[in-house]
């Protein structure tokens, strides 16, 4: 794809973890990304769904170089970075910007909000000149919706509400103007009505400056609004992607279709029966042979257990995984 | 709405006003005026945008307000008494006997020096005669199997725990002493979808085979449509609105309730734009005259911004505070 912004291919993310017992000869791994390949189109937003646990977090961090990959490639702009050097990674962080999983969090309450802003610029040293330094952050606030700027350039974190929080934080990643924004649960912890109000100003970043973006979250009720595309998740590997619509109105995986049944439609009319997995997502130490959701899965056959099945096509550009659903669309 | 006689009412909350008075500031009117009432075995959620007064009404009525805060007015009957008017020991064993509460947050206030089980047993013992280690370890193993925690997993700290269990560790105390009445202040925020899904579908079991009430705090409207029977709307401290369930979502009656639902995400119609709610909710130290929404609401006139309206009742149960209604 020539407009590809960010593609990741058959990328593998290990942790080694201690092993147990005395007489353990073998290293354990967590495997945290297990061949995971997409691409990100320009401007595009491609929504990352999936439990606690699935690896959401892993792979924007492998995407981003704070986590190196262990196996795969990762290609920014067309170019390799999965080897780069850390001044090559420092230019390509420059392009694309992550916001963190808390916004309680992720700012330092001992600075202004002006500093926070700013210290990207100052981290890359971008800025030209303190007047520029100045402009820079006042356009990146206000871009993120926090007008007048002045009214918040001295203020410090506490003295913000979650929403305005939340603004700082994407004012600090948009204050590089990077093409790609990797988005980790932006909404998760907010109230509803600061939700709406963030959501509508990640859709209008797209518009307006054709940022790409990459949205994680493990709530498939947020993803409807803005998303081109749901690339779902589970045990570390992708499970379903395609275009929303088709993800959400003709799902295909069976653990898509429970996904879906769990989130509460606000409205009692629309009560239904909901899928509801039990357990957590299983421990990704030890991967189930076959197909990795069977043991949670409502409808899995003795063949599951078996063998590992690949993304095929269930429909235009709309991919699963999963022994029961391949070969209907080639027919 | 207030059938008084109604045999079923287990929880009758009057005109509950609460203060904050932070040393050096002005008195913030955190509640002001709010009634509602829950019945046996019904699930009442509690809605509203962060800093509505919420998690406040709720320590209010269970007297457990931080330092500063203060029941201005109002009554709260349970059970033929008014828990305002009862002495601290009275009081004391009404908590968690009666009345129990699921804090907001609470599931990462666990102790992380002693186990699960410990710390169900220790409230346990706060409130039963029994010292007998059998007694308790037979009670322990029951709170814990109730919630779907296995009986091995007892012994174990609350980091062994994931963030799903542990939020079904608290309900296992909050139900330890056999409460009528649990309050939940949103006990699914932190928790990924299937696992809410797992605890709501908890609650609901409770809630039917030990006919607890709940009143369910959060500010996920979804999660209020698939759980509750009837719904509290608060905005600034106010009650906006207070009807069933099914009123409330599709007859709202008032336009903090209409622009609430525009901006709450709905799966089923994808590619709909959402509309946030301009503006931020009003300072409370005091907050302006009039309609304390004013400022934000769509159809605000002139009257709105000169005289706080009433509560004016629509119909059985449904009530809303708006000058729209009334005329
Ligand atoms: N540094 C690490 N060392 C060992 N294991 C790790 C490390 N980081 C993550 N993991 C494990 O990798 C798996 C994926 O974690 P990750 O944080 O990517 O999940 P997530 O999908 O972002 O979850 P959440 O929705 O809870 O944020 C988990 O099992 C996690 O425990
Ligand atoms: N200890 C306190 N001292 C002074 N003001 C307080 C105190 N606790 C809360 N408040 C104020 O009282 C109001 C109501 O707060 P409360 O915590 O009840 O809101 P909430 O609806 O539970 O919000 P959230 O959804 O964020 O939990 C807020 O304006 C808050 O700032
Ligand atoms: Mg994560
Ligand atoms: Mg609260």
């Amino acid at each position: 794809m020539s407009d590809s912004v960010l593609e990741a291919r058959h990328l593998r993310k290990l942790f080694p973890v201690a092993s147990g017992g005395l007489f353990r000869r073998r290293p354990l791994f967590v495997h945290a990304i297990d061949d995971v390949s997409f691409t990100l189109g320009k401007a595009e937003v491609l929504a990352v769904v999936g439990e606690s646990g699935c690896g959401k977090s892993t792979l924007a961090l492998t995407l981003l170089g704070l986590e190196r990959a262990t196996s795969g490639q990762i290609c920014f702009d067309g170019q390799d970075i999965t080897h780069a050097s850390r001044v090559q990674l420092n230019e390509m962080r420059r392009h694309v910007q992550m916001i963190f999983q808390d916004p309680y969090e992720s700012l330092n309450p001992t600075m202004t909000i002006g500093e926070i802003v700013a210290e990207p610029l100052d981290v890359h040293g971008l800025a030209a000149s303190r007047a520029d330094r100045e402009a820079r952050v006042i356009a990146a606030l206000e871009d993120a919706g926090l007008k007048p700027a002045a009214n918040y350039l001295n203020r410090l974190p506490h003295e913000l509400s979650g929403g305005q929080r939340q603004r700082v934080v994407i004012a600090g990643a948009l204050v590089l103007e990077p093409q790609v924004l990797l988005a980790d649960e932006p909404v998760s912890m907010l109230d509803v009505s600061i939700r709406a109000e963030i959501l509508n100003l990640l859709a209008e970043l797209r518009q307006t400056r054709g940022i790409s973006i990459l949205f994680i979250t493990h709530d498939l009720g947020t993803v409807g609004y803005f998303a081109d595309r749901i690339a779902v998740m589970y045990l570390g590997r992708i499970v379903e992607i395609g275009a929303t619509l088709d993800v959400l109105q003709n799902p295909q995986h069976p653990y898509t279709k429970a996904l879906l049944s769990v989130v509460p439609a606000p409205n009692p009319r629309l009560r239904r029966q909901r899928i509801i997995l039990q357990g957590e997502t299983p421990n990704p130490i030890a991967i189930p042979a076959g197909c990795r959701f069977h043991p949670r899965c409502p409808v899995a056959e003795a063949r599951c257990r078996e063998r590992d099945p690949v993304l095929v096509d269930v429909g235009i550009g709309h991919e699963a995984a999963c022994l029961l659903v391949e070969g209907i669309w080639d027919s | 709405m207030a059938v008084l006689n109604d045999k079923n009412v287990i929880l009758d909350v009057r005109n509950l006003s609460i203060d904050y008075r932070p040393l050096d500031q002005a008195p913030v009117q955190a509640v002001r005026n709010v009634s509602f009432q829950l019945r046996q075995g019904e699930v009442m959620g509690l809605v509203g945008e962060s800093g509505c007064g919420k998690t406040t009404l709720m320590l209010g009525l269970m007297r457990l307000l931080p330092a500063g805060g203060r029941i201005v007015t109002g009554q709260v009957n349970f059970m033929g008494r008014d828990l305002m008017q009862l002495s601290e020991p009275e009081m004391n064993g009404v908590r968690w006997k009666n009345i129990s509460m699921i804090f907001q947050g609470a599931m990462n206030a666990l102790n992380p020096v002693h186990t699960v089980g410990d710390q169900i047993a220790e409230a346990l013992l706060l409130h039963t005669p029994t010292r007998e280690k059998a007694v308790l370890d037979a009670r322990v193993l029951e709170l814990l199997d109730l919630v779907g925690i296995a009986a091995s997993r007892k012994d174990q700290y609350p980091h062994q725990y994931s963030g799903g269990m542990r939020q079904r560790a608290m309900i296992a105390m909050a139900l330890a002493c056999n409460p009528q009445v649990v309050i939940a202040d949103e006990p699914t925020t932190a928790l990924d979808v299937m696992i809410q899904a797992q605890i709501l579908e908890l609650l609901s079991n409770l809630r039917r085979e030990l006919g607890l009430a709940i009143i369910f705090v959060t500010h996920d409207l979804g999660v209020v449509a698939e759980m509750c029977d009837a719904v509290l709307v608060m905005y600034g401290g106010v009650t906006a609105e207070l009807a069933d369930v099914d009123t409330i979502y599709n007859e709202p009656a008032h336009p903090y309730t209409q622009e609430l639902l525009r901006a709450f995400p709905d799966l089923t119609r994808p590619g709909e734009k959402l509309t946030a709610i301009p503006g931020y909710p009003p300072r409370l130290d005091p907050p302006p005259p009039g309609c304390r929404f004013a400022p934000r609401c769509p159809k605000v006139f002139e009257r709105c911004t000169q005289e706080e309206p009433m509560l004016h009742e629509l119909g059985d149960g449904h009530v809303a505070s708006c000058h729209l209604v009334t005329t």
